[in-house]
């Protein structure tokens, strides 16, 4: 008796792990909600292979990932700053364009392109949507648009006394703010700008420091204004047009400020290398690039499907902070920089919510 | 019953796999320098110690230590009087009782931290209602408001099971006796229930040192505690070149399981059978 359910158990066991299919695999890694799963089936069906799919919380979660010696990840979409330690590291490898048989009919916008290319990562991706770090803040009090108008980053770093700000509790973002508020590069190594953008995050008197949280307090009037992504400002604007309630809440990008890309990139690890082509490709496929970024809401990085989703009246994402990059603004973006440095934001951050 | 034990084989495995192994792995990050998703060659070391120096670190130990402690206090001050009342009661009133504390146990915490988080915002549905502003969002206050709303059952239940069972006899034996009402509860009454004070002690002392969605949602991410600090180690700093920070998170967490093991220990001696444990 005893053998009898030991070994079934075992069989069980077996059954569950050699897994329910024999078709081909391709592992893909991605952030959560950021890819429409039907398209997914589409290519599963399309290619009669099976997508094996995750989502993380971090890019750090995702280098993680990348790094470990059994990674069985095909394709990822990290953003900037990792896309750049990916490629020192060796994890990523350069995309074989040829393969692509899509990538001729649309067209990177050329803003982004130069941005990436300045950080070398030209060969190594195919980017997948991009925006802005910016002030989201609360209308309902009407003296705050004039006043973040005017005087850009410096509403959440001078103004703590008057109104309630919140800091995204992330290193590289926070600190970045405080650059740019400090008119330093966000990728500054400079030992005197970073400690004064670490001063101006103690002096600042934060009422909170959250992440994706921010925005609902922003909302919700818990807080005036707060740093967040032009994401974090999307989903809750599509969300409110979708609900049809009044929208309390604005989003104002300074003039000069950072750029974040997402991008798919191939790792080293990939064991299919063409089927991992033939999934980008899919996703440079007009249609589905349009029927993709029309799900994420954020904004596209090629021309075509930017165009299509800004002018034609079925979609019309013509609201002014769409665009991340209008003309005669400024823009940086993330490099990784040093390992030392990344430590160094992190203590700076932890330093700066213990003292306020 | 010999009968039944293959059928708890499924459950014995299950906790080889996700309790024994975890903690080993765990102790085995603590104390070398192995790199978790690169396993490999590594050296037996003390270097992640080098974390409980970092002031971000004691701060959140200490705040950890600190709101625990006080939940806790006043979790007792306030659970044992409603303990007591509980098992004086008849047994319908206490049912009724018993069920308004036990049903929104049931309901997810998550959503309980979130409806603290809603009330404790300047408009929230009390101001819309009473004209009352609780302005308590990262505040002290708020926070461990929060936390004894979300433990002081756990003080109650062990001290009401206690006293429930207690012989009702050994009291009218003390006041035969000549014994005052305030003598036999000390000297009678609270004695026979301490064994459910160390049990509500530690039951709500732990989950409280260990929280960390609370704090992070209505303490506003500026009240760490020590179990935000794991989740930044873990989830938030792993760095793309080395896996340091995770260790340093299993070294912080092997403190915290020393406390719940010390913890254990201290209720199976007041509580042979477990039975305030639920």
């Amino acid at each position: 008796m005893k053998k009898i359910v030991f070994l079934s158990i075992i069989s069980l066991l077996m059954i569950a792990l050699i897994g329910c299919t024999s078709k081909p695999k391709l592992y893909v890694l991605n952030w959560g909600d950021y890819i429409d799963l039907d398209l997914i089936d589409v290519f599963e069906d399309e290619y009669d292979v099976k997508v094996v799919y995750r989502e993380v919380g971090s890019n750090e979660e995702m280098a993680t990932l990348l790094q470990a010696n059994s990674s069985p990840y095909d394709i990822a979409v990290p953003s900037d700053y990792m896309i750049d330690k990916l490629k020192t590291l060796g994890l990523i490898q350069p995309i074989d364009f040829t393969k692509l048989t899509h990538y001729e009919d649309l067209t990177v916008i050329p803003e982004l392109y130069t941005l990436y290319e300045a950080n070398g990562f030209s060969d190594y991706i195919v980017p997948y949507a991009w925006g802005t770090i910016g002030i989201l803040y609360n209308t309902d009090n009407a003296n705050l648009k004039p006043l973040i108008e005017s005087v850009g980053w410096n509403a959440l770093f001078e103004y703590g006394d008057t109104y309630d700000v919140g800091m995204y509790d992330s290193p590289r973002d926070a600190v970045a703010a405080a650059l740019l508020y400090l008119g330093y590069h966000v990728n500054s190594e400079v030992e005197a700008e970073l400690l004064a953008a670490e001063n101006a995050l103690k002096s600042a008197n934060f009422t909170a420091w959250g992440e994706d949280n921010l925005k609902g307090l922003v909302i919700q009037g818990t807080l005036d204004m707060a740093l967040v992504y032009s994401g974090d400002y999307f989903s809750e604007y599509y969300l409110a047009l979708e609900d049809e309630v009044e929208i309390n809440f604005d989003y104002f990008v300074p003039e000069t400020t950072n750029i974040w890309v997402d991008a798919m990139v191939i790792p080293t690890s990939a064991q299919n290398l063409e089927l991992a082509h033939k999934f980008i490709d899919f996703f440079l496929e007009y249609d589905n690039a349009l029927q993709n970024s029309d799900y994420i809401g954020y904004a596209p990085t090629f021309e075509e499907i930017y165009d299509t989703m800004v002018n034609d009246t079925e979609y019309s994402y013509d609201f002014e902070t769409f665009d991340p990059f209008p003309q005669g603004t400024f823009r940086q973006m993330y490099q990784y920089g040093s390992d030392s440095r990344s430590e160094a934001l992190v203590s700076i951050i932890a330093r700066a919510k213990a003292s306020n | 019953m010999r009968r039944l034990r293959p059928y708890a084989v499924p459950y014995l495995l299950w906790m080889g796999l996700f309790i024994l192994i975890p903690t080993i792995i765990l102790i085995i990050l603590g104390f070398t320098n192995l790199e978790l998703y690169n396993i490999g060659v590594f050296d037996i070391t003390l270097v992640n110690f080098s974390i409980f120096v970092q002031d971000q670190v004691v701060n959140a130990l200490w705040n950890s230590l600190s709101y625990s402690f006080v939940t806790t206090l006043i979790c007792f001050v306030i659970g044992y009087p409603v303990a007591y009342y509980l098992s004086t009661l008849s047994e319908k009133k206490r049912k009724i009782l018993l069920a308004m504390m036990i049903v929104p146990l049931w309901s997810n915490m998550l959503l309980r931290i979130i409806a603290w988080e809603k009330i404790f915002t300047p408009t929230s549905i009390i101001a819309d209602i009473f004209g009352i502003s609780l302005d308590l969002l990262g505040t002290p206050t708020g926070v461990l408001i929060g936390m004894i709303a979300m433990y002081l059952p756990f003080m109650i239940f062990p001290i009401f099971s206690v006293l429930e069972k207690m012989d009702y006899k050994l009291i009218e034996a003390a006041k035969d006796l000549g014994a005052s009402d305030l003598q036999t509860f000390v000297k009678v009454t609270f004695p026979l229930s301490s064994g459910g004070v160390v049990s509500g002690v530690i039951m709500t002392m732990l989950p409280a040192m260990t929280s960390f969605v609370l704090p992070a949602r209505i303490g506003l991410g500026k009240i760490n505690l020590i179990g935000n600090i794991i989740e930044s180690k873990f989830m938030k700093e792993v760095l793309g070149s080395s896996g340091a920070s995770i260790n340093q998170g299993a070294i912080i967490s092997l403190l915290l399981m020393v406390f719940s093991v010390i913890s254990f220990v201290l209720i199976t001696r007041v509580d042979k059978e477990g039975e305030t444990l639920i």
